[in-house]
């Protein structure tokens, strides 16, 4: 169903190995001018991101993370440089997307299924085709008995995980996640992060993935691409190198909390080097 | 009730009577409490007319009221028809132009920046002043009661479908059109849907408009209608007929708002919320 190779864990791929990437950034920069004063919040990025590799977006609020992330979905358009999906340039949105917010987004007045089958409505695809993939979501992600639920009975974690699953229902080769998990408790994100590892591992989805959370970034992700600066740019690239499947138990070793280590100190000489007027927080919860 | 140990027996179903009758006297109290409330004020009112010997023409009794009532119900029942199918007919025609001018409305930024304050701005005219007005363009009869009756109705259903309308999650919107979802799938799927219980909030205060601009519609011109019947009675210093009239059109208000609300607890049932 899908084209799936393990790229990332130990090949030790380069963000510049241009030849098997699958998402390619070059010189993007974003200027808002919402009124006369114009806003640059992105300059000149260029990242290139494999198929099924696992790349994660970290830095403070405000640096620019969710911007990159729409215009790689096409919701946003860059002003300078460009976005090319599978070898295309991105104009506008794309089906082969799926998206994950910080907020669930489920539609109170529809069953957790028929949320789940939300893009399959929109894409105007047969439905009866996709219940099964989408029940099969449902079961990994461990909601199968909430199908005919409506979201106001399902706890936080349980909601993005529908959320989850609406995003990967039309079986998207990119799955693009803007701080999903930011607005959950630290236990339900724990076993958040603990699911998404096993979707990824059964589906191999290419993924970019947004957060502020040092710890989730390492434990997530292939690569951790460091924003920070203002404009922002990639202030600093980490290739994880822990074999996959991972658990836990990983967190607490020292070369995650070494890891940890230098992209923290990363993000604080990001900030540094933005330091101004309003210096942007580091989110707490980056624990 | 908390007695302790263990009693078995005839005495154990009386104490489990007592919680019982508690409870249900705990769930219809918002409905007992204020007809009990109403039952004294109706009392009162009738020992006040009685005890002072307030005349009729002044204030008449309950009792006086029903009895009018019950002897001249087939003329009231009469003009009531009359002002209920006005009603029913403004509220219908106001809440179709009022949702469908928040459609086009949300569908345009520009039908949006250019009409949109001005009928917020619209909203805070006293619209019952422009009642005469409406004789003017319409002349005399039932296209200037109905007009200014549809005038009134539809302003609160237009503003709170916009509200609605307008007020979707900015992220829901985002996600679906990351999706490729066109402008109409967005309204069909997510923005129709997610104004409904704004539209039925905007439609309860419609109905009672409806009810006060068909009345006075009624005032201005009309040679039936309850409204009509008011004004005639207060000429003839008929005030019983003025209280009956009155009472008829309450009963009538209030069902054709009840209709409504149930409507809404249909919808959002459905819904979800
Ligand atoms: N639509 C917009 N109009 C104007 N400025 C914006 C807009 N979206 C984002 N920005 C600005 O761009 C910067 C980056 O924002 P964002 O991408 O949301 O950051 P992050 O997701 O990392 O918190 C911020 O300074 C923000 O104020
Ligand atoms: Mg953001």
């Amino acid at each position: 169903m899908m084209v799936f190779r393990h790229s990332a864990a130990t090949s030790g791929m380069r963000a510049s190995d241009q030849s098997n990437s699958f998402l390619e950034v070059t010189a993007v920069g974003k200027t808002f001018s919402p009124d006369r004063k114009p806003v640059e919040a992105i300059r000149s990025v260029n990242l290139a991101v494999g198929r099924s590799e696992f790349v994660t977006l970290l830095g403070p609020s405000g640096c620019g993370k969710s911007t990159l992330l729409l215009m790689m979905a096409g919701l946003e358009v860059p002003t300078s440089g460009e976005i090319r999906i599978g070898g295309t340039r991105v104009t506008g949105p794309r089906a082969d997307n799926g998206i994950v917010f910080q907020d669930h987004t489920l539609l109170p007045w529809k069953t957790i299924i028929d949320n789940v089958l939300l893009p399959i409505r929109i894409l105007g695809l047969p439905t009866a085709k996709y219940r099964q993939r989408a029940e099969e979501l449902l079961e990994l992600v461990g909601l199968h008995e909430f199908r005919d639920k409506r979201p106001k009975q399902l706890s936080g974690g349980m909601k993005q995980r529908a959320a989850i699953c609406r995003a990967l229902v039309h079986d998207p080769q990119l799955l693009l996640m803007d701080e999903p998990f930011s607005a959950l408790d630290a236990i339900t994100r724990d076993e958040m992060n603990i699911i998404l590892m096993d979707i990824w591992e059964r589906y191999h989805t290419t993924v970019v993935f947004v957060t502020h959370s040092i710890r989730e970034a390492v434990l997530l992700s292939d690569r951790v691409i460091v924003l920070g600066g203002r404009p922002a740019t990639i202030a600093y690239e980490l290739q994880v190198p822990f074999e996959r499947p991972r658990s836990f138990a990983l967190t607490e070793t020292s070369e995650f909390n070494q890891l940890s280590g230098v992209l923290r100190s990363k993000i604080e000489q990001g900030i540094g080097r933005a330091r101004d007027a309003h210096p942007p927080a580091l989110a707490r919860g980056a624990e | 009730m908390n007695e302790p140990g263990s009693l078995v027996g005839p005495q154990s179903a009386r104490r489990s009577f007592a919680p019982k009758f508690a409870v249900a006297l705990k769930h219809s109290r918002p409905i007992l409490l204020p007809l009990a409330l109403a039952g004294v004020a109706l009392a009162l009112w009738q020992v006040l007319t009685a005890w002072r010997r307030i005349p009729t023409v002044i204030l008449p009794s309950p009792v006086e009221v029903v009895t009018l009532l019950l002897k001249i119900y087939p003329a009231l029942l009469n003009h009531g028809l009359q002002t209920t199918a006005e009603i029913m007919f403004s509220f219908a025609i106001g809440a179709l132009v009022g949702v469908a001018l928040a459609v086009a409305v949300v569908s345009s930024q520009w039908v949006k920046e250019a009409l949109y304050p001005n009928l917020v701005f619209f909203q805070l005219i006293p619209k019952i002043a422009m009642a005469p007005l409406f004789v003017v363009w319409f002349g005399i009869g039932s296209g200037a009661r109905l007009a200014f009756a549809v005038f009134i109705t539809f302003f609160p259903i237009f503003i709170a479908a916009a509200d609605g309308l307008l007020n979707v999650d900015p992220d829901l919107v985002r996600l679906c059109r990351g999706l490729t979802a066109s402008k109409w799938q967005i309204f069909a799927i997510i923005r129709f849907p997610y104004a409904v219980p704004a539209i039925f909030s905007g439609m309860k205060i419609g109905i009672t408009m409806a009810v006060i601009g068909v009345i006075v519609g009624e005032f201005i011109v009309a040679q039936k209608g309850l409204g009509y019947l008011v004004l005639f009675a207060a000429s003839q210093a008929d005030t019983p007929l003025i209280f009956a009239s009155i009472a008829v059109l309450c009963a009538i208000g209030l069902g054709l708002f009840g209709v409504v609300a149930l409507a809404e607890r249909i919808a959002l049932k459905w819904y979800g919320a």
